[in-house]
């Protein structure tokens, strides 16, 4: 039976925490929900046939982490897991370089995590975000395609003298992380190469169907949606 | 960047008792440390503020002409926050069979 779900965010649309309530109901029937706070609501219709990928879990690999852990050198460290929000390009970080890049509507996945740096005594030690930025689409086969399109960090710390030498180990550790994962992004994607879709959409959170209500956080996870 | 007086200090300080003499060197940045007894000294040479921000688009980005769906949704336009800037909006389900093909080089 299909599914209505009905997202409600608490701070705005397709961000923090939300609360959403699915319920399911015969073909040609109806269904309803009431209820709910919030300063932005979401409705979807899903389909029967409707795939999801929940995307901080499905990255979340001990093959990823490995990846990740590679990279930070020299006093860095991660400190959390992979997270994974859903964003619309001119709130990409890089969409003033190049606005064209992309439809303003159009929504790419961050995924990201959280990492901290140990500095030397005469500076603060420095925490902060890796974000890499995936664009998913079909193309003219119906295939789904996607490539790693950029990369951001932002961190606090590291004053009053370090944020240099930080700058210049994340300048060259950030890119090289976009290679890995480009790669498991093609080996993912060549397991659907013998599916066509129709549709293709981002659900805030992990995509649950689950009947009833889910509390989630879109800032935390998102989930890719296809319909054949 | 000019560093040659970094490392006459370094010679000073070695003169002087310092001990633990580090340097760390960016690409914009050279910073020496040293201490002798309950001393410790820091000196920050640096010609550009460095910010603890940055974000660049993959340069590497493959050619993509068939492009015929994007997760999207049509309409929504957002402000600097990522605050959606409309009251209300609805679309349809958009199939592939209802976008023209974008081309992006």
């Amino acid at each position: 039976m299909p599914t209505l779900s009905q997202y409600w965010f608490e701070n705005g649309f397709f961000t923090g925490p939300f609360n959403v309530y699915n319920v399911s109901y015969p073909d040609g029937g109806w269904a309803w929900i009431s209820g709910g706070s919030s300063a932005a609501t979401l409705v979807r219709n899903r389909p029967d046939n409707e795939i999801t990928v929940d995307v901080a879990a499905r990255l979340s690999t001990p093959a990823i982490l490995a990846d990740i852990d590679g990279l930070l050198t020299g006093g860095a460290s991660r400190t959390s897991g992979i997270m994974a929000q859903g964003v619309f390009w001119p709130n990409v970080p890089y969409y003033s370089q190049n606005p064209g890049g992309h439809n303003n509507s159009d929504m790419l996945v961050r995924a990201y995590f959280n990492f901290h740096i140990n500095t030397p005594w005469y500076c603060s030690d420095a925490d902060g975000n890796i974000s890499y930025y995936i664009f998913l689409y079909l193309d003219g086969q119906s295939h789904l395609q996607g490539y790693v399109d950029g990369w951001s960090y932002n961190y606090g710390g590291g004053g009053p003298f370090c944020t240099g030498a930080i700058n210049s180990a994340l300048n060259s550790a950030v890119p090289s992380g976009m290679s890995p994962l480009q790669t498991f992004l093609d080996n993912d994607l060549a397991l659907l190469s013998r599916s066509t879709f129709s549709t293709l959409y981002y659900l805030p959170g992990s995509g649950t169907k689950s009947p009833g209500d889910t509390s989630e956080n879109a800032d935390l996870d998102v989930a890719i949606a296809v319909l054949p | 960047m000019e560093t040659k007086i970094l490392e006459r200090v370094q010679h000073i300080l070695r003169e002087d008792g310092f001990i633990h003499i580090s340097k760390t060197s960016s690409t914009h940045a050279v910073t020496i440390s040293a201490d002798k007894g309950a001393q410790r000294l820091v000196l920050h040479i640096t010609d550009q503020t460095e910010l603890p921000a940055k974000a660049l688009q993959n340069a590497e980005i493959p050619t993509v002409a068939d492009i015929q769906l994007t997760a999207s949704m049509p309409g929504v336009s957002t402000d600097a926050t990522g605050r959606v800037l409309q009251r209300a909006g609805l679309g349809g389900a958009v199939t592939k069979s209802a976008v023209s093909t974008k081309s992006q080089g």
